[in-house]
């Protein structure tokens, strides 16, 4: 028998492993979605700072064009409108979408004990997910959709593209806790079943609407009803669900009352449905339904107190651990976000407020502190306690990993309150019939203070990347063993 | 190998300060319903970026000429704010052609050269060179939304 030389290896050295295309390792799926949200979490903010830098300097538009065969023309034009909308759409669909479905990955095998059905259909879904975002923004960018409000319908194409990742989703988490529900169920894994069906149920319909031909203003109105129901269900059933596995584990402490996480989940589960009906505006529309939205919009405070008073008497005697920068900090700002967010989503609900502030960028000031501030420091939070996990490395980067819990916090008010300030004194504007002119200029102070948040938040999100980048190819290995929370007599055993 | 790390809770039960804050902003809530059952909601315009404008601002028409600028792309070419970028800016327009070019056209019919330069059909204006600015009266744009544009652009000062 003679051996082919080049197959022949020294001895002291590993055979070659084949490298499969699709990961399908264990806890693949929680890596790649949440290594994939930070990257989009950079392009957003970087799209958002560009977005506020353009309403100040118009003549800075950007136009490319392109001429292809077959009489195919490409006109990509970066304008502020267009700007404005593929910000709100990277923030939602690719940085706080992917940020939920792998918190989603992380936090379930461990709270049902069973493992994923299946992490190579995650990763599937990950690339059909992030290729419909792709495409949604550059159709976004290309002037195709119409203006049917700040979360766009996509063209057919990449809705269905994008209704078959979730479908996929859908399919490998219910695979996989189906089995096992039942009085036991953790309360996350309740947020993030509904969250996810609703998330299924919203998109499709809000696919299969765009083959109805509604009169003006309806496409408006369904849109905004939209956008308000998959905030409420989607975004805050994801980072509540998120908040209520980090706080406690990342606090050593047992939950303080599975009873009051149910009473919060039932409020939220009936409330959020109703508080979309406050987006329908319109003299056609019965003025109760709309009173009916603005009501479930001010009672979404409910859940929300349930969520924080919970979670805060949950950290019932390790109040030091807030001192130290890391996930617990950053589930606390999370949780400062949510009540914020929920007081001036409240107000913003008012038919008075819509009407006063809707023409303006109070709305997307409002975005800025419930996605980027309260959903965003929720999945931070869970990216501290789960990447050093994930990639079997030792926490942080030192001073970097302050930096950018520091520029993201500082970034995410700053921006907001420019917004929303600027969004008041437009509205005032607009009810004197100011002109354009007298418009910019007065608003341009605002916007100066909110493109400055907006710079400091796309530096943190940079940071964050980078840290993440450097935990990897750098950061010191460790092995994290896990232990159950300490004993305490007063803990009911092996509950939700 | 899933390690599985339950999360227990101290109780169960529900603390009696959560059962009365429910009750409490329930009532609220619906104190708030039934004063508010009857009435008509605001005509609201829908704006450029697709959100709400005050009805009886005076912004009204404002926003529906600037929504059809936006469906016909000017501000691609003229700028966001009409102050010019690849096509000449359009403010002052109210007071004669800011391009030489269209300066006999505006003395020829002074009342609505511009119309006729948007809709791009008339032979008044065939022979100018538009350099790609499209002719929007061929079906892109209606006579009433050229109007409403027109009507804006001369507020341009």
């Amino acid at each position: 028998m003679s051996a082919n030389l080049k197959k022949l290896r020294p001895y002291d050295q590993a055979p070659r492993t084949r490298r499969e295309l699709v990961p399908n390792a264990p806890d693949s799926a929680a890596t790649l979605w949440l290594a994939v949200a930070v990257v989009w979490f950079v392009v957003a903010t970087g799209l958002g700072a560009l977005w506020l830098l353009q309403e100040i300097f118009p003549q800075a538009t950007f136009t490319w064009h392109a001429a292809f065969p077959f009489n195919l023309k490409i006109w990509v034009v970066l304008q502020p409108d267009r700007m404005l909308a593929g910000f709100v759409n990277a923030v939602v669909y690719g940085w706080l979408t992917n940020a939920a479905i792998g918190a989603i990955w992380f936090i379930t095998p461990r709270v049902t004990g069973r493992p994923l059905v299946s992490n190579l259909g995650a990763n599937v879904a990950l690339g059909l997910w992030n290729l419909a975002v792709l495409l949604g923004l550059a159709t976004i960018f290309m002037g195709i959709l119409p203006d049917h409000g700040l979360l766009s319908e996509f063209t057919l194409p990449v809705d269905a593209l994008g209704v078959l990742a979730i479908l996929m989703v859908n399919g490998v988490f219910w695979g996989s806790v189906a089995r096992g529900l039942g009085p036991s169920t953790y309360i996350s894994v309740l947020y993030f079943g509904i969250g996810l069906l609703a998330f299924l149920g919203l998109f499709t319909l809000n696919a299969a609407l765009e083959l109805i031909t509604f009169a003006d203003p309806w496409p408006l109105l369904l849109n905004d009803a939209y956008a308000r129901a998959l905030e409420a269900y989607w975004l805050l059933g994801a980072a509540v669900g998120t908040l209520y596995y980090v706080v406690p584990r990342a606090s050593g402490n047992p939950l303080y009352s599975g009873g009051l996480a149910l009473l919060g989940w039932l409020t939220w589960l009936v409330l959020s449905i109703v508080a979309a009906l406050a987006a329908l505006v319109d003299p056609s529309v019965p003025y109760l339904l709309t009173t009916l939205g603005s009501v479930g919009t001010m009672l979404l405070l409910l859940p929300a107190f349930l969520v924080t008073a919970n979670l805060l008497l949950t950290l019932r005697g390790r109040w030091s651990l807030l001192l130290r920068f890391g996930g617990l900090s950053m589930a606390l700002i999370a949780l400062a976000f949510l009540v914020m967010a929920t007081i001036i989503q409240a107000i913003g609900g008012l038919r008075s407020v819509i009407a006063y502030t809707g023409a303006t960028e109070w709305a997307v000031g409002a975005l800025v502190y419930t996605g980027l501030g309260t959903y965003t420091f929720a999945f931070l939070a869970l990216g501290a306690h789960a990447f050093p996990r994930l990639l079997r490395r030792a926490s942080g980067f030192g001073s970097l990993t302050d930096a950018a819990q520091w520029l993201t916090f500082a970034g995410v008010a700053i921006a907001g309150a420019g917004l929303m300030f600027s969004g008041i004194a437009h509205g005032s504007l607009l009810a004197q019939a100011a002109g354009p002119d007298v418009i910019a200029s007065t608003l341009v102070w605002f916007r100066l203070g909110a493109v400055a948040g907006m710079g400091l938040l796309a530096l943190g999100a940079l940071a964050f990347l980078l840290d993440l980048f450097l935990m990897y190819t750098a950061g010191e290995p460790a092995v994290y063993v896990t232990t159950a929370p300490p004993p305490d007599a007063a803990a009911t055993p092996a509950t939700s | 190998m899933t390690i599985h790390t339950p999360i227990p809770s101290r109780t169960r039960g529900l603390p009696a300060w959560a059962i009365w804050l429910t009750v409490f902003l329930l009532l609220v809530g619906g104190v708030y319903f039934a004063s508010n059952l009857s009435g008509t909601n605001p005509a609201v315009a829908r704006g450029p970026q697709g959100s709400a404008a005050p009805s009886g601002s005076g912004a009204v028409d404002a926003t529906v000429a600037l929504a059809i600028i936006k469906k016909a792309q000017c501000q691609a070419c003229h700028g966001q704010n009409f102050e010019g970028a690849i096509g000449p800016t359009l403010h002052g327009i109210a007071e004669g052609p800011v391009v030489e070019a269209l300066k006999p056209v505006a003395q020829e019919h002074p009342d609505n050269w511009i119309h006729l330069w948007i809709a791009g059909t008339d032979p008044a204006v065939a022979d100018i060179d538009r350099k790609s600015m499209p002719k929007f009266g061929e079906g892109t744009l209606t006579d009433d939304e050229i109007d409403t544009i027109v009507a804006y652009l001369k507020t341009l000062k």
